[in-house]
């Protein structure tokens, strides 16, 4: 899969008309788009017809970037591009503007499409139609790939695709894109519209505008002349209640749908919060529980290959990189990748199901009342895979200052790379406990990290929005889908997909900054003449106390033990020693090399002749100058709390600065969130200890 | 220098340069591009 490269100047449009079996070059292949409601399956509809793979979600406005694959019509091919969702044409948001300019062929290296398939969900035919009509005017031919047959059925809804066909007078075929029926009819039509390029006549269209093709020019005019504007946008409607009319027969019922039985209690103000606190809570308990032996057996692995590495290579600098810096450092991170599949696993299971959408409804209730838009709650959402795609979602957002302030609070969510810190302290020091004896604690911590980016994103929203970014707020229509059965498919590939990313960002990344970190660890080396040995000692303790001594002092005089010291002050009010000052530092570039770095600083597995020491195990066992646990309970929340508020994600900082074209409000945020952070942590570990923990 | 450490030398001068390119590549996506629509918002309108 591939975005489009927008760098060469245009290329030159070509007839419409034109043979495509004529044209093997890839630039003057057939161009086909692909646009269509919010949640109307148009992105399972593009994985079906170019076989690539997509996030699938069921919630509205997935699709926020454009994306392009290669669609074989029997022997020829065509670029399909899909277009983001969208209700209507009328260039009020980024998206629009996008699928504007591009079905006006108005952007640099993308010809204007050939055809235009109109993905139009049958459940909801009458509103899905006024993109259609819209469409329609752009002189491309359409064609309509009719989705949720099936689910229209289910609430009585007879539609006569021939009489939708005849009355708008461009093809129409039903599709179920999972099962792959009626693609084969979709492309024949696709290829015949595109090759006749028949567009039919308009009845809100005058002669004059028939024969013209709309022009960028013409929208924004409609936009500006209220009265051809009403005109058209009636003359719309009309046409559409008319076919309407005359395709569908909706058998009366008097029996509200299951789905809208479900929503009274799912969408309920006080039961529906319950009900998603108790989902979530249940989620992270297996995800806790699940995990485990897998994680476990992980952990082991790589434990045993350090050991068998140590064993198997000569001693030396190289097999010190492979097993405590490679090893460690990579392993440490991947042990969590079981953690990371279910996360997944659960939250595509929601997607699909319908449910993220009622989430998405409760928690707009909350948020609109604390100035934040409708439309950011999809943005949000998508931050808790990873804030990059959910600021770019934000580009949905019409008004440029609910916008900034939604990419201004979306890093707060709990992204997939903060997983792995939570989950180790965690597991070190909250396993196995309970809330009411029922309620595993570590769920219980792991719902309130989330709680705790949610509303501190509500708070620092409604401070901006009084402040800084004060605009009144647009009403907001919020659809909701039916429920459905999750397709496993989309859920096991949208897991895969991102379990993939974790591990490639562990092979790339991770591994090239534990290399890195390992190197400034172990330079330079430190002469350990000054041992001096216990007097009654055996040979076996000296070298034991020698060992210790050698690591100990080669960590505190290495380049990371100097960086380590030099914040130490800075940081040894929240509780955290030089070592832990290390490991912070190195997370700014990317959270979950906390993991690494404290695997390799605590040189995790050191001897293979030792029982191989686990990560957590060596945490615990962390002790100061004084003898006193570096590591307690207290720190290790302080440490998660720092986490959730802080910026720490190069990734994240480059794309606020390119969606926001701005240095001021890119490092405004970069540092109200780590000073956020600092606070809350101080405030955790300073009130923890005056209440006594 | 036995090889070892000519081996490991390479390993960290490789994984800087790795490092040191992507971060060249965030700072050079810094940079609004010439075919932007005026707001950099990456939609690539002329």
């Amino acid at each position: 899969m591939k975005t489009l490269e927008v760098q060469s100047p245009k290329s030159k449009v070509q007839s419409p008309d034109k043979e495509i079996s004529e044209i093997p070059n890839p630039k003057s292949q057939m161009l086909i788009a692909l646009a269509g409601n919010p949640n109307a399956g148009k992105t399972t509809l593009f994985n079906a017809l170019t076989g690539m793979k997509q996030k699938v979600a069921n919630y509205p406005g997935v699709t926020v970037e454009r994306r392009e694959g290669i669609w074989k019509l029997g022997e020829n091919a065509a670029r399909l591009i899909d277009l983001p969702g969208l209700y209507s044409l009328d260039v009020t948001s980024i998206d629009e503007e996008i699928a504007h300019d591009v079905l006006t062929g108005n952007l640099v290296n993308l010809p204007k499409p050939d055809a235009v398939i109109a993905v139009v969900d049958a459940t909801n035919l009458e509103r899905n139609l006024y993109l259609v009509t819209q469409l329609l005017e752009y002189n491309i031919p359409v064609v309509i790939a009719l989705t949720m047959i099936d689910l229209a059925e289910k609430q009585s809804l007879e539609i006569d695709t021939d009489k939708l066909s005849s009355l708008l007078q461009i093809p129409v075929v039903a599709v179920k894109a999972a099962q792959k029926q009626g693609i084969e009819e979709l492309a024949e039509k696709t290829l015949k519209a595109a090759q006749v390029h028949q567009i039919p006549r308009l009845p809100w269209l005058t002669e004059s505008e028939f024969l013209e093709t709309v022009t960028e020019e013409d929208i924004h005019l409609s936009l500006t002349d209220n009265a051809g504007a009403n005109r058209k946008i009636f003359a719309r409607y009309n046409f559409i209640s008319d076919v309407y009319q005359e395709a569908v027969k909706a058998v009366e019922t008097t029996e509200r749908s299951v789905s809208e039985k479900i929503d009274s209690v799912l969408t309920h103000k006080f039961f529906g919060l319950v009900i998603l606190v108790a989902i979530l809570l249940l989620v992270f308990q297996t995800i806790f529980s699940w995990a485990e032996l897998p994680m476990n057996l992980l952990e082991s692995g790589f434990g045993a290959l350090g050991e068998l590495a140590k064993a198997q290579m000569p001693a030396g600098v190289l097999t010190d990189l492979l097993t405590d810096g490679i090893i460690a450092g990579v392993g440490g991170v991947l042990v969590f990748l079981p953690q990371i599949l279910l996360l997944f696993l659960f939250i595509s299971i929601l997607e699909d199901t319908g449910y993220m959408s009622r989430a998405a409804f409760l928690l707009d209730k909350i948020m609109s009342k604390f100035g934040l838009h409708g439309k950011a709650f999809l943005p949000l959402m998508s931050s808790f895979a990873c804030a990059i795609p959910g600021i770019m979602a934000a580009r949905t957002i019409e008004n440029p200052k609910d916008r900034l302030a939604t990419i201004m609070v979306a890093p707060f969510m709990s992204c997939s790379a903060r997983l792995p810190v939570y989950t180790l302290m965690i597991a070190t020091f909250f396993a196995g406990q309970t809330v009411f004896g029922v309620i595993s604690l570590a769920a219980v911590l792991m719902l309130a990290m989330y709680a705790l980016g949610i509303i501190t994103a509500i708070i620092v929203a409604f401070i901006l929005k009084r402040t800084l970014l004060k605009s009144p707020l647009p009403p907001f229509v919020m659809e909701l889908p039916p429920y459905r059965l999750p397709n496993l498919r989309n859920v096991f590939q949208n897991m895969f997909n991102n379990g993939w990313m974790f591990v490639k960002r562990a092979g790339t990344v991770i591994l090239a900054i534990s290399i890195i970190l390992w190197a400034l660890a172990y330079f330079p080396r430190t002469n350990t003449e000054a041992f001096v040995p216990a007097e009654n000692a055996s040979a076996e303790e000296i070298q034991k106390a020698k060992d210790d001594f050698q690591q100990s002092e080669q960590l505190r005089n290495s380049y990371a033990g100097k960086l380590g010291h030099l914040i130490e002050p800075v940081i040894q009010p929240l509780g955290f020693d030089w070592k832990i000052g290390i490991a912070l530092i190195s997370s700014f570039a990317a959270r979950e090399v906390l993991v690494s770095t404290l695997s390799i600083i605590y040189n995790v597995g050191k001897d293979a002749n030792e029982e191989s020491e686990t990560l957590k195990d060596a945490i615990k066992n962390e002790k100061r100058n004084d003898g006193t646990s570096v590591w307690t309970p207290l720190t290790a929340l302080t440490l998660m709390v720092f986490f959730v508020l802080a910026m720490q994600c190069m990734s994240t900082v480059a794309i606020v600065r390119r969606e926001t074209n701005s240095w001021a409000w890119t490092l405004f945020m970069v540092g109200y969130m780590t000073g956020l952070a600092y606070l809350a942590a101080f405030i955790t570990y300073q009130g923890g200890k005056l209440l006594g923990f | 220098m036995n090889i070892q450490n000519i081996i490991v030398a390479l390993i960290i001068v490789a994984a800087l340069l790795y490092v040191g390119n992507i971060l060249r590549q965030k700072v050079k996506s810094f940079k609004p591009k010439d075919n932007s629509c005026g707001a950099d918002c990456g939609c690539g309108k002329k």
